[in-house]
């Protein structure tokens, strides 16, 4: 039987509510499968633990994750600790530490949800955004000078690597190209920013030149918003700096309806380090304790993770399950305008799989008779 | 994110000079297209530039189908913060003016150009954009 050793990092507020859910539809998938099953083990790592020792997690916390073959990661943040502590200490710490460069975010419309787009332009969405997840404007370098005084000066120095921006176009390039359409949009901003991001140009440029079988268009950031809008069905694979992407992430998951159901993949692509995976929703402070925070991000994420791992039958089945909750509109939760829990929508997943694996079994026996 | 889940939140935005340039971006978007994004470049001097944020768009030079509405709109703009700038009170009724020839030309399909959803032409919606404005002008008070 294939294990899987993963990592549980909960994190801070709602993350705990939503991994919990993520491990028990994980765990249903392997029962149903029968080939392959999990090791857990849970990190208290997260807002809580820095009020206690002064550290988000511990030092050699990077070299702990080495061992596991992927990281299923739930929130972080904190109303009373900056965000720059509780993002650099912990969720940055462990992309930049493992060297997971590309990040890679999906975005569609699931069936039954309402996006605020007309919805002939709405359905067109079926996006993957590739963010540059280890250098660019993200790098850290920098400083202040001046302190205190009226001359006091900020700098925030972008950082962009041949090397770099190789190996994330590359990467690009690939998903594109495993993608019907074959197409690939290359995000810039070359015409104002006239140093790194001509450098970036340039090695896309000649990275694109291996892959002769894909139809590449190039867009600066700012039209890029626009034709998101506007155009959404002319877009498929995207490719964006760190900073780019993270704002067209966000600009995309508002487009394709509620932010409990999207999810992202920090990915070490030759695999010598864990990826991690995680919904990309906040720690949702105001929904602590309610037991009401929407789980579908977390299970979106577990797709992306299954797909890592090479358990492509399980993914797809627990990626069908989500699309049914979702089409049957009777099992969500109050951000997607139902009544149900957190565990009402885990039970309905899980229902489906267990469904899904009994006609299954049943088909393959009624062949074998 | 905000921007489209939330429209109605925002009025006024400060933002650095490339979040700017991306948050304008997609607010155009979300308001019909670069067609309908004036702008406004402004410093602690005297001079004031307007100018519509769209680019020169090759592809319908020529056509007389550009919308006319973000450099009438960028001009309006210019001719307010002349007023409000040296007290010029004819400046801030021109203003008016033309605000109100704007929005009625847009309110109907027949006087506004393809990329919003209209018929008109560029000299059509131009036409009927000064018409308005008259019409306001000599309305009985």
């Amino acid at each position: 039987m294939r294990r899987h050793k993963i990592a549980l990092i909960p994190g801070d507020g709602i993350g705990s509510d939503v991994i919990n859910a993520g491990r028990r539809v994980l765990d249903a998938l392997a029962a149903a499968d029968g080939s392959f099953g999990f090791d857990f083990e849970a990190f208290d790592w997260g807002s809580d633990r820095y009020r206690r020792v002064g550290k988000m997690m511990p030092d050699d916390g990077v070299d702990t994750l080495r061992g596991f073959d992927a990281i299923y990661f739930g929130a972080v943040g904190d109303p009373k600790i900056p965000d720059h502590i509780t993002l650099w200490e912990l969720r940055l710490a462990i992309c930049q530490g493992l060297d997971q460069y590309a990040n890679v975010r999906p975005s569609r419309l699931l069936p039954n949800i309402v996006g605020p787009l007309r919805p002939e332009l709405g359905r067109d969405i079926d996006w993957v955004i590739v963010r540059e997840n280890s250098e660019g404007e993200y790098a850290g370098a920098g400083g202040r000078a001046h302190r205190g005084l009226p001359i006091e000066v900020g700098l925030d120095v972008s950082v962009f690597t041949r090397a770099g921006v190789e190996r994330v176009a590359r990467f690009a390039c690939e998903l594109a190209l495993s993608r019907p359409r074959k197409l690939l949009t290359i995000v810039t901003k070359s015409n104002a920013q006239r140093h790194g991001m001509v450098l970036w140009d340039e090695v896309c440029r000649e990275v694109i030149a291996d892959f002769p079988d894909l139809t590449v268009d190039w867009m600066l950031v700012d039209a890029m918003t626009m034709r998101m809008v506007l155009r959404p069905g002319t877009i498929d694979t995207v490719l964006a700096t760190n900073l780019h992407a993270d704002v067209l992430s966000d600009l995309a998951s508002a487009l394709s309806g509620s932010l409990g159901i999207g999810a992202t993949a920090n990915l070490a692509p030759d695999r010598s380090t864990p990826s991690m995976f995680e919904p990309i929703h906040g720690s949702g402070f105001d929904l602590i304790g309610k037991g009401i925070a929407n789980p579908i991000g977390a299970f979106w994420s577990a797709v992306l993770m299954l797909e890592h791992l090479d358990e492509s039958r399980a993914a797809a089945a627990l990626m069908n399950a989500i699309e049914r909750v979702a089409a049957e509109g009777t099992t969500l939760t109050p951000d997607l305008g139902g009544t149900a829990t957190t565990h009402d929508v885990t039970d309905a997943v899980i229902r489906i799989i267990q469904r899904q694996n009994d006609a299954v079994a049943n088909a393959t026996r009624d062949v074998a008779e | 994110m905000k921007l489209v889940r939330e429209p109605q939140r925002f009025d006024t935005v400060v933002t650095t000079n490339m979040f700017g340039d991306i948050l304008t971006d997609e607010a155009a978007g979300l308001v019909g297209g670069l067609g309908m994004a004036p702008g406004l470049c402004i410093g602690r001097g005297e001079i004031a530039m307007a100018q519509a944020t769209h680019g020169s768009a090759p592809d319908i030079a020529g056509k007389g189908i550009a919308n006319p509405y973000a450099m009438i709109e960028s001009t309006r703009m210019l001719i307010e913060w002349l007023g409000r700038r040296r007290g010029i009170a004819a400046a801030a009724r021109a203003s008016a003016l033309m605000k109100a020839g704007l929005d009625a030309a847009l309110a109907d399909p027949a006087t506004r150009t393809p990329d919003i959803r209209g018929t008109a032409s560029q000299a059509e919606m131009i036409a009927a954009i000064l018409k308005n404005m008259e019409d306001v002008a000599h309305a009985p008070a």
